[in-house]
């Protein structure tokens, strides 16, 4: 009976347009990637003016930006990113730069060197593995849509009439999802560099434990596509990118806020795991149980959802 | 006909989420100015994080305004609407609603900042005519496609040009240059030039942002009734 809503889960999801854009979406991230070697940096950006250019000599490292006049200098300090510029031997700042970045600056004006690291290990591995992160939060998304389309279309009504245990028709959507997004993490992980061994399907077990979590909770609030999407943009951009991208790369104060508030800061840092050979079982410990935990809550409160079959006292 | 939309709005399970979000936010925002407010990395992030909760909610904006249509649309409301009003009136108390929120939410987080009135104003000003270019392109949008999946990705594409302006407020130092015509680039840099301690230098216009948004919020409203609103919603 598995098999059969295995085979109608699989062909309704390649026909919906949502599961081929979040099937491909990892992939062409993951091929982008590699333009954080171009882009990052550790030191701050500098203007100088085009007449003044000869008086400064910079490491090769730094981004230096040449200007006409003092009012272009002036409109490119006061940007929204880290900008620093040398007028008459004095530096341009707009007072919203870190106090690093001014010393930094200072030295670079006295002509000393700084430790810029431009081409950083850690850095790089940290942003593939934030990018095979993303190829496993899919699983959730796509849960999500599958789950979706079905509540917009009104075949929920109808799978309550089966003669199966409501367990088989999510669990075929978590199968057809656990395998598009094997396939998904397994290119991205060649893609990124990343060592297929053992203890990778370990942490893609536990990224799709997480996103069918996800994909649960969210299904409960979304009724058709569109508010699948709406609820999406502040989940992924809060909860799945920034608070634990900002905690895996800010690091301090950051990282202990993500690591108390979001399960999805673990599956990162195991992810980074696998890069640097090593798995912290705490992580993984903490992961299960939380999944454990809420898949019990979610199954013992399923029939208050539109997809459960309504308990009458 | 506000406390209509009001109800329609409420009725809807994804309000609920992102009034979620406005208190958490709001919440985490004060409490880290409160508390923490001698730490440089707050001094350094609190403008940032605001930001980022005000654009993100902005953003949401985009959809808000045209599901307004598209349900109406979809439960026929809009024939009603189109031989008994007005396209101004039709809009006045649905996009007076969202504005309404979006100005309560960003107050709730500068609260800090109520003993300096100016910032403040300033603040809610800026917040208010990024907020009218994003209902008047919700509108513009919903013209084109009427459907409101296709509409959610429409949005998404507006999400990108939202993101890479905040990738270059968050990580200052990458080599990452602005995209040439993005609104919120401007935008984000009025919001950003608030915080310059001493006043600041003008790399924005108030004035040309204000011209910007209101012109472009009365082109898609008039070009909506000329091209949809008379004709009974069909292209």
């Amino acid at each position: 009976m598995l098999f059969t809503y295995i085979k109608k889960d699989f062909s309704l999801s390649i026909r919906n347009i949502f599961v081929i854009l979040v099937f491909l979406f990892p992939i062409l991230i993951s091929l982008g990637a590699s333009g954080i070697l171009e882009t990052y940096s550790t030191s701050p950006k500098m203007v100088v003016l085009e007449k003044e250019k000869e008086l400064y000599s910079f490491p090769h490292d730094i981004k230096v930006y040449v200007v006409e006049n003092e009012e272009e200098l002036k409109k490119k300090v006061y940007d929204i990113d880290t900008k620093i510029g040398l007028l008459n031997q004095e530096l341009v700042i707009d007072g919203r730069e870190s106090d690093t970045h001014i010393e930094q600056a200072k030295m670079l004006l006295e002509g000393k060197a700084i430790d810029s690291n431009r081409v950083n290990e850690t850095i790089f591995e940290k942003v593939f593995a934030f990018n095979l992160y993303g190829s496993l939060i899919f699983s959730g998304i796509m849960i999500l849509f599958s789950l979706v389309e079905e509540r917009a279309h009104m075949t929920t009504e109808l799978l309550k009439t089966h003669p199966v245990h409501p367990i088989v028709p999510i669990l075929s959507k978590i199968v057809v999802v656990g395998a598009i997004t094997t396939i998904d993490f397994v290119i991205c992980s060649f893609l990124l560099n990343a060592p297929l061994q053992l203890s990778s399907f370990l942490v893609l077990g536990i990224g799709m434990l997480l996103g069918s979590i996800l994909g649960l909770t969210l299904a409960f609030y979304a009724s058709n596509e569109t508010q699948a999407l709406a609820i999406l943009k502040p989940v992924s951009l809060v909860y799945l990118m920034a608070i634990p991208g900002l905690g895996f790369f800010v690091e301090g104060i950051m990282h202990t806020i993500a690591l108390f508030t979001n399960p999805f800061y673990w599956l990162l840092q195991l992810v980074h795991g696998l890069y640097q050979n090593q798995l912290d079982s705490l992580y993984v410990l903490l992961s299960i149980a939380l999944g454990i935990l809420a898949l019990t809550f979610i199954s013992l409160n399923w029939h208050r959802t539109p997809y459960g079959v309504k308990k009458y006292m | 006909m506000f406390k209509m939309e009001f109800l329609k709005l409420v009725r809807n399970n994804i309000i609920a989420l992102i009034f979620g979000y406005v208190l958490v936010m709001s919440i985490g925002v004060n409490s880290l100015h409160l508390f923490f407010q001698d730490v440089e990395w707050v001094q350094i992030w609190t403008p940032k994080l605001t930001i980022v909760y005000i654009i993100i909610l902005i953003d949401l904006l985009f959809w808000m305004a045209g599901m307004q249509i598209s349900e109406d649309f979809e439960t026929n409301m809009i024939q009603v609407m189109r031989t008994s009003r007005s396209v101004f009136q039709y809009f006045f108390s649905k996009h007076i609603l969202l504005i309404l929120f979006v100005l309560i939410a960003s107050f709730l987080v500068l609260l800090p900042y109520i003993a300096s009135p100016m910032f403040v104003l300033q603040f809610l000003f800026i917040t208010f005519l990024l907020s009218f270019l994003m209902i008047g392109s919700g509108v513009l949008i919903t013209m084109i496609v009427k459907k409101q999946s296709v509409l959610m990705i429409a949005g998404s594409v507006v999400t990108g040009f939202v993101f890479i302006s905040l990738v270059r407020l968050l990580f200052p130092t990458w080599i990452i240059e602005p995209v040439a015509f993005n609104p919120f680039e401007y935008f984000i840099a009025a919001f950003y030039a608030l915080y310059i301690p001493n006043g600041g230098f003008d790399t924005f216009s108030l004035l040309s942002l204000t011209i910007l948004s209101f012109g472009f919020y009365l082109f898609s409203v008039l070009l909506f009734q000329q091209l949809t609103y008379k004709k009974g919603f069909r292209l």
